[in-house]
């Protein structure tokens, strides 16, 4: 069979298995987050950890409940790293050195997984296990419960409360991650992945040479890896390794696996606020922005003679392939870690041709939110929901109303800081990188693809998508640094804004439909929509696409 | 043991998270 056509079968797969837990997964969703009832199992963790789940929380108090946790969080897994060879389950690794311990502590916390480190040749089990999969949970669960309280903004009226931050990630973790993740795993392991403790094997090759087998909990990290659109990998070579990923079929399922959650979500938002095509108007907007991502990297991939001789008579750009998936399943795997904020990968991203890198650096660059991270996509396009509503309002001359609420100056400045946050992040750490030394040391394709490989780094982190053009020396003490920095405000940041943003929805008397509310459930509010998202982002990283991926592709 | 470099990483995520607890007072000021 022709590569693309498989590769497209796959996509058409794909679609058909999201859109078939679309409705189940995105109602028990919403289930799991309107229920009453706490499980026993709740109750046992709230009693042991004095939280008291009846309580309802002031948006202000839910963000010093993530601020606080994941201050804990980020400590506590810099701790892990820097102690690990003293403790068990080392592997005989030695102790992270701090830069890199810093750099992956605050990298995991936030669900974005950049990594400044081979983890076959670093982490001791007990770091991969303890420290950072447990993080690949809790971050996950964190990004969702932000959105479920966001979208409680839109359900209730007249109070300040938003939820209890407690309940929410201990519901997303125990009866969502959990049940899914242990499911995954097993199929996982039924397709060949790895899943042990054993130590690390040194063989004696045909050749005569020695090679170092290592081992690992592998399956059961690559479920949330995926699932929790987290992209951090056991091994160096993440998806692209066949430890991680053996073969076409756990390919596919871990493409399903990091498209699931997001691609549900709107389904909760739909049933939370009464209104279930409000929810398909959304994944509509994901769905379309998700297809031309895929698309364009295909197209892009399968050289049409762009991507110069060798591509062309190799039929497709197979420099940085894993040759077991070839270009379609590199590109069905990029367009779809970089839309979600997965950066989990099974081909050399720096390696993809100039304009479907670009396309991948502009996926990261919309805001992840197409379908977006774990609970981060629902919250982002909610907020450009938003945007478009009141862009339509003085358009057409509609009152600015989304789903029984004002768009009021308030809200909007909300959403104005919540958009503007990630590019002036992002931009003002590139340009630091590029105009100092210490940037530009550590750049070892200069021109056009270094500048591309510099915005993609900062993109990549900001956007907590953890995916990297690795032409680039990260692990200097800069990159570290300006990368933690940038993980952190990138993730943060926004959730303060989309939560001040929820809790002033939260406050407004429902507006009800008139005549001159919008319609935000046709094609026309999702052809805005998308219009909007792109645009946006096409003005804002303009000048940095323009230096970097069109001078490269158009050279 | 502790290194110099330690207690720099620590204190850089403690500023790091201050300067966002800032950002909430600044905001819960102005919503006032």
């Amino acid at each position: 069979m022709n590569s693309t056509l498989a590769g497209w079968l796959q996509f058409l797969f794909l679609f058909a298995a999201l859109a078939a837990c679309y409705i189940p997964l995105g109602n028990y969703i919403a289930h799991i987050f309107t229920d009453k009832k706490h499980w026993r199992v709740e109750r046992g963790i709230y009693k042991l950890t004095g939280i008291d789940p009846d309580a309802d929380m002031r948006w202000t108090v839910y963000v010093r409940s993530i601020l606080a946790f994941s201050l804990v969080a980020v400590l506590f897994v810099y701790l892990i790293e820097r102690t690990q060879h003293w403790l068990f389950w080392s592997v005989g690794m030695a102790n992270v050195a701090p830069d890199t311990a810093w750099n992956t502590a605050v990298s995991f916390t936030t669900n974005t997984n950049w990594q400044n480190y081979a983890g076959e040749a670093t982490m001791g089990y007990l770091t991969q296990q303890g420290a950072l999969m447990v993080q690949q949970f809790f971050s996950a669960a964190v990004g969702l419960a932000v959105a479920i309280a966001m979208i409680r903004g839109f359900t209730r009226s007249r109070t300040d409360r938003l939820g209890n931050f407690w309940v929410d990630v201990t519901r997303g973790i125990i009866r969502l991650l959990i049940p899914i993740a242990v499911v995954g795993a097993i199929i996982l392991m039924a397709g060949g992945v790895i899943e042990n403790l054993a130590n690390y094997h040194t063989i004696t090759t045909l050749a005569g040479g020695h090679q170092t087998i290592p081992g690992g909990t592998v399956a059961s990290q690559e479920v949330i890896k995926d699932l929790g659109n987290n992209g951090g990998g056991w091994l160096n070579t993440n998806s692209a390794h066949p430890f991680e990923n053996p073969n076409p079929f756990t390919n596919i399922f871990e493409i399903f696996l990091l498209l699931l959650i997001p691609f549900a979500t709107p389904r909760a938002f739909g049933k939370m606020v009464g209104d279930n095509k409000q929810g398909y108007a959304l994944v509509a907007a994901m769905v379309i922005i998700w297809a031309a991502a895929v698309g364009g990297i295909s197209l892009f991939e399968a050289h049409l003679g762009t991507a110069g001789a060798g591509p062309q008579l190799a039929h497709g750009a197979y420099e940085g392939v894993e040759t077991r998936f070839g270009p379609p399943g590199c590109s069905l795997f990029a367009g779809s870690t970089t839309v979600t904020s997965t950066g989990a990968v099974n081909c050399f991203h720096d390696s993809l041709t100039p304009f479907g890198g670009g396309i991948a650096l502009f996926d990261i660059a919309l805001g992840e939110i197409a379908p977006g991270g774990i609970g981060a996509g629902m919250y982002g396009i909610l907020v450009l929901a938003m945007v478009t509503v009141f862009v339509a309002g003085l358009m057409v001359g509609r009152t600015p109303e989304y789903i029984g609420k004002k768009i009021r100056p308030a809200e909007m400045k909300y959403a104005s800081l919540y958009f503007l946050t990630l590019p002036v992040v992002i931009l003002t750490m590139a340009a630091i990188a590029i105009g100092t030394q210490w940037g530009q040391s550590a750049i070892f394709n200069p021109g056009p693809h270094g500048l591309t490989e510099i915005v993609y780094a900062y993109a990549s982190q900001a956007n907590n998508n953890g995916s990297a053009f690795a032409g680039l020396g990260t692990a200097a003490p800069f990159y570290q640094i300006t990368g933690g920095i940038t993980m952190l405000l990138g993730r943060f940041a926004p959730e303060i804004f989309a939560l001040g943003l929820a809790g002033s929805l939260a406050r407004q008397a429902p507006t009800p439909a008139s005549a001159g509310t919008l319609d935000t459930r046709t094609p026309l509010f999702v052809g805005m929509l998308v219009g909007v998202i792109l645009i946006l982002v096409g003005l804002t990283y303009f000048p940095a696409l323009a230096l970097g991926v069109f001078a490269e592709g158009l050279h | 043991m502790w290194y110099l470099s330690d207690w720099f990483y620590v204190v850089l995520t403690i500023v790091v998270f201050a300067f966002l607890y800032l950002i909430l007072k600044g905001i819960e000021s102005f919503e006032r």
